[in-house]
């Protein structure tokens, strides 16, 4: 530098951009047992790879909630949690499945505040066997008219053969972000793909362009038909 | 004379991945006008030449401000009301046309050059300023620091961009009187991205131009690229340029 005095950065504290990560899941009296079970031990076995993924990707700071319905919808976790410091705590299945109540709760969420307008698209991965039993559409159609529900990157679960696929589909905006897992390993594979979503909210999209705005990999989506096959052929506990 | 200070550096995350940096700027003067921009390549796989789209478009932003200043150079009043009034249509197309026509003499794929621009112009009447796209135009008194032009944008990772085929329809411009004792900061979105919200954003704009005041433009200048090598170590890992110009 010269002869030039050298100075200490002016300006305020630097962070990284946030990026929120929600599991939504169905907690309703139709998942109980084998489901919520596999559930349970899928999402916690995601977290070591999660934190490995944030590790490597030290320019966002990855924040994990869970969000569970049945008859209501609740906060698990109150407030957005650093994936160092993320535990997740078993969830157990009753009542019915009130997801309209946890699209308001997630709406809420993702208001601006308590949003930034700096973070990263957030990831929102809904987990169902079932269909709503309450009006889940206009607490849907306000998500996706609100500038952080629109942008999210929406992925749904679907969990055995009684899960409405037109809802989650509605949910997601993109039959490609619709897994279906039909049996155990099915299930566990699908929530092991989802949890990466966080490390494909990537480079910048075009946004007013003729082509959707998307924020995922699609190839990534695509790669996913090997998982796909798992839960699709497999004759064994199809649920 | 406006001091121009500038720098631009590779973001921390693009090293990490061996990737160039992405932005680009221009800035120059001649007479009493000063002409600054700054442009932000998409970076993204399906815009692998945007570092390329980034040099042509503060080129072109340059070369199609002076052509305006050679048109009405007796009469600054009457190019400054046509700016207010043709700023975001015939002066966007103009440069939209532009950069458009210099990309497809390259390839006829135009979104393989993907980029945002930014644009001021100073004079001592007045400043005119040019958004396209992510990043921030700010004005920044001994006490204040407000953004000069805001609304179109995008949330996440998405971005408006002069590869869109109506990019001039996104483009949106304000005329302003140039004040004394005010600077004005064009930068690329790396830079606030790095910051936790927009109050240490702009209390960080203030400092910057605190520093100006108390060590000199040439120091100031001297130490940009370390503070924005550190803002994007420690912020955004994105690339980052600002230029300040300082009245």
């Amino acid at each position: 530098m010269t002869d030039l005095k050298e100075l200490k950065r002016p300006g305020g504290e630097l962070a990284s951009r946030p990026l929120h990560f929600i599991w939504m899941v169905d907690c309703s009296g139709s998942m109980l047992d084998d489901k919520i079970g596999t559930v349970n031990y899928a999402i916690q076995a995601t977290i070591p790879e999660m934190l490995d993924a944030a590790t490597n990707n030290p320019f966002a700071k990855l924040l994990v909630r869970t969000l569970s319905f049945s008859s209501g919808a609740q906060w698990v976790t109150p407030a957005p949690v650093s994936i160092e410091d993320f535990v997740w705590s078993d969830l157990s299945a009753d009542g019915v499945t009130d997801m309209g109540h946890a699209l308001k709760l997630l709406r809420a969420a993702l208001d601006i505040p308590p949003m930034s307008d700096r973070a990263l698209p957030p990831v929102i991965v809904l987990l169902s066997d079932g269909r709503p039993t309450d009006d889940y559409k206009p607490e849907l159609e306000k998500l996706l008219a609100m500038p952080w529900g629109k942008k999210a990157v929406r992925i749904a679960i679907a969990i055995g053969q009684d899960a409405d696929l037109n809802v989650l589909e509605e949910f997601t905006g993109k039959s490609e972000l619709v897994l279906e897992a039909m049996n155990r390993d099915a299930l566990v594979k699908m929530i092991k793909w989802a949890s990466t979503a966080a490390s494909m909210v990537s480079a910048p999209a075009v946004a007013g362009s003729d082509s959707p705005v998307t924020t995922l990999d699609m190839e990534a989506v695509k790669n996913l038909s090997a998982a796909r096959s798992i839960g699709s052929t497999s004759t064994a506990d199809v649920w | 004379m406006v001091s121009i200070i500038s720098a631009s550096v590779c973001g921390a995350a693009h090293k990490l991945k061996g990737q160039e940096c992405q932005d680009s700027f221009a800035a120059e003067q001649f007479g009493d006008v000063t002409l600054i921009a700054v442009a932000d390549g998409h970076g993204s796989e399906s815009c692998p030449h945007s570092r390329a789209g980034a040099d042509l478009a503060v080129e072109v932003f340059v070369r199609v401000m002076r052509k305006y200043f050679a048109l009405y150079s007796r009469e600054p009043d009457t190019l400054r009301d046509y700016l207010q009034r043709e700023g975001s249509r015939a002066v966007a197309r103009a440069i939209e046309h532009d950069w458009k026509q210099r990309v497809s003499q390259k390839s006829s794929d135009i979104a393989a050059y993907g980029t945002t621009l930014l644009g001021l112009v100073l004079t001592p009447m007045f400043y005119f300023a040019y958004r396209l796209g992510d990043g921030d135009l700010i004005e920044v008194s001994q006490n204040s620091s407000q953004e000069i032009v805001r609304g179109n944008k995008q949330l996440g990772v998405a971005t408006y961009s002069l590869c869109h085929p109506n990019a001039s329809d996104y483009v949106l411009t304000k005329v302003g009187e140039s004040k004394a004792n005010t600077a004005y900061i064009v930068a690329t979105d790396g830079f606030a991205n790095s910051y936790p919200d927009e109050d240490g954003f702009n209390r960080t704009c203030l400092d910057y131009c605190a520093a100006i005041r108390e060590h000199g433009a040439n120091t100031v200048n001297a130490n940009l690229p370390d503070w924005l090598e550190e803002t994007s170590r420690e912020g955004s890992g994105d690339d980052i340029t600002v230029i300040i110009a300082n009245l």
